[in-house]
């Protein structure tokens, strides 16, 4: 763990502005991913609501499934949920920015950048963290969209879902 | 051979330098001289690829590319050394960068203007980050060392012990492109002096062919920019006639 941990550093070191204080951003980054997930969690506060109220209570406590119950659409109910994670990803670009400008904070750092003979270190240093931080903000908004979905799936009485689900999933993608 | 043929750079709205043809020879120590606005922070950034300009630049007959920018070396008064990292971060970084980086070079240089390896460069002096921005040109293992008024803010003592130490650890491939302003001090540093004005070569003439005419850096700039010696006592004289 510890030498994944130096090997995450050393990559760090490589891939943004040299000297750049990327300990703090990373460490924002990942508070705020955080929250994003917890946000994202809220979906099975509006689901819970949905799926008990499928149910009619009947005797001591006891529930029965109510007569024509449907269940709210998972693109209905997941929507808003994973807002967070394209806000961090949207944060990347203002990361970039902050990246680029770096080369000209305290002095003209820019000119020692495009005298290397490998011209691309300018660019790679600017982009690769923002380009991971958008990957793995969107990563995660798909991923806990398809666990929430396979949840949604599995717990949801099958008489109460709607028709077309993975259609209207998929809808979500396209629509983005 | 830095060779640059016919090199011109307009801004918007004011000259940069006009038709410029200079030829750079290996072992070569160049003064490029000229007043504020001449042209050679221009000059200088148009070699190094900086500025977009027309005409060309070649590199023993190459253009400068990724290829052989390693080759060049700039120090500039504006700094180019990130001011988060110390010296020995800096020197990891050229390493990794620039394999000829001379490290012997950087240690005895960092050890005659004993500067400190190990604290941030933003916490030097700026008369100190002026001496680390010169130690990184002169040790990154370029041929062609460029410095754009390297000295600004440092004090002449300062200057001096540089000039001195310059002599001493240049190698005969290297060649140094030094503009400055400080004509008298660099006189004897030199083997060349190139002069820019309002944007062109208005003077190209070795330190040789001046001591054998018997004139000064000095004289020969005057002459070449028809300086009038009794300028100012005109201006003085019709100030207080105005009076």
């Amino acid at each position: 763990m510890r030498e994944k941990i130096m090997g995450l550093s050393r990559w760090l070191d490589r891939n943004t502005p040299p000297g750049f204080p990327w300990r703090s951003m990373v460490k924002g980054v990942l508070w705020a991913e955080l929250i994003s997930f917890l946000w994202s969690l809220t979906f099975f506060i509006g689901y819970a609501d949905q799926y008990s109220a499928l149910f009619e209570s009947v005797y001591m406590g006891e529930k029965t499934l109510r007569q024509g119950a449907v269940m709210m659409d998972f693109d209905v109910l997941i929507m808003g949920r994973m807002v967070g994670f394209f806000a961090v990803a949207a944060s990347a670009l203002g990361i970039a920015a902050s990246h680029y400008f770096y080369y000209f904070q305290g002095s003209k750092s820019i000119y020692l950048m495009k005298r290397l003979p490998e011209r691309s270190q300018w660019w790679r240093r600017c982009l690769a963290l923002p380009a991971v931080i958008v990957v793995f903000s969107l990563g995660m908004a798909f991923l806990l969209t398809l666990i929430y979905f396979f949840i949604y799936m599995k717990v949801t009485p099958q008489d109460c879902l709607t028709a077309n689900q993975w259609a209207k999933l998929w809808s979500i993608g396209t629509a983005g | 051979m830095l060779e640059i043929t016919n090199v011109s750079k307009q801004y918007a709205g004011h000259r940069g330098v006009s038709s410029v043809n200079l030829k750079l020879g290996q072992g070569e120590v160049v003064g490029l001289f000229g007043e504020n606005g001449a042209g050679k922070t221009t000059l200088l950034k148009c070699i190094l690829g900086y500025l977009k300009y027309s005409g060309a630049i070649a590199l023993d007959g190459e253009p400068i590319t990724g290829r052989n920018i390693h080759r060049l070396s700039f120090a500039t008064c504006e700094h180019s050394f990130f001011p988060n990292l110390t010296p020995a971060e800096h020197k990891t970084f050229y390493e990794m960068n620039f394999p000829a980086f001379r490290e012997k070079r950087f240690h005895g240089l960092m050890e005659f203007f004993q500067l400190p390896e190990n604290r941030a460069v933003k916490r030097f002096s700026v008369g100190q980050q002026n001496q680390f921005e010169v130690i990184l040109a002169l040790c990154q293992g370029a041929d062609y060392i460029l410095m754009d008024e390297p000295f600004a803010g440092n004090d002449v003592f300062n200057r001096e012990d540089f000039y001195k130490v310059l002599l001493g650890i240049l190698e005969p491939t290297e060649t140094i492109l030094l503009s400055t302003h400080l004509l008298a001090e660099v006189e004897s540093f030199i083997g060349r002096a190139v002069l820019l004005h309002q944007g062109k070569i208005a003077g190209d003439v070795t330190t040789l062919e001046l001591e054998e005419s018997g004139r000064s850096l000095m004289d020969y700039v005057k002459e070449t920019y028809q300086y009038e010696g009794n300028r100012v006592a005109k201006a003085l004289s019709q100030m207080t006639e105005e009076e």
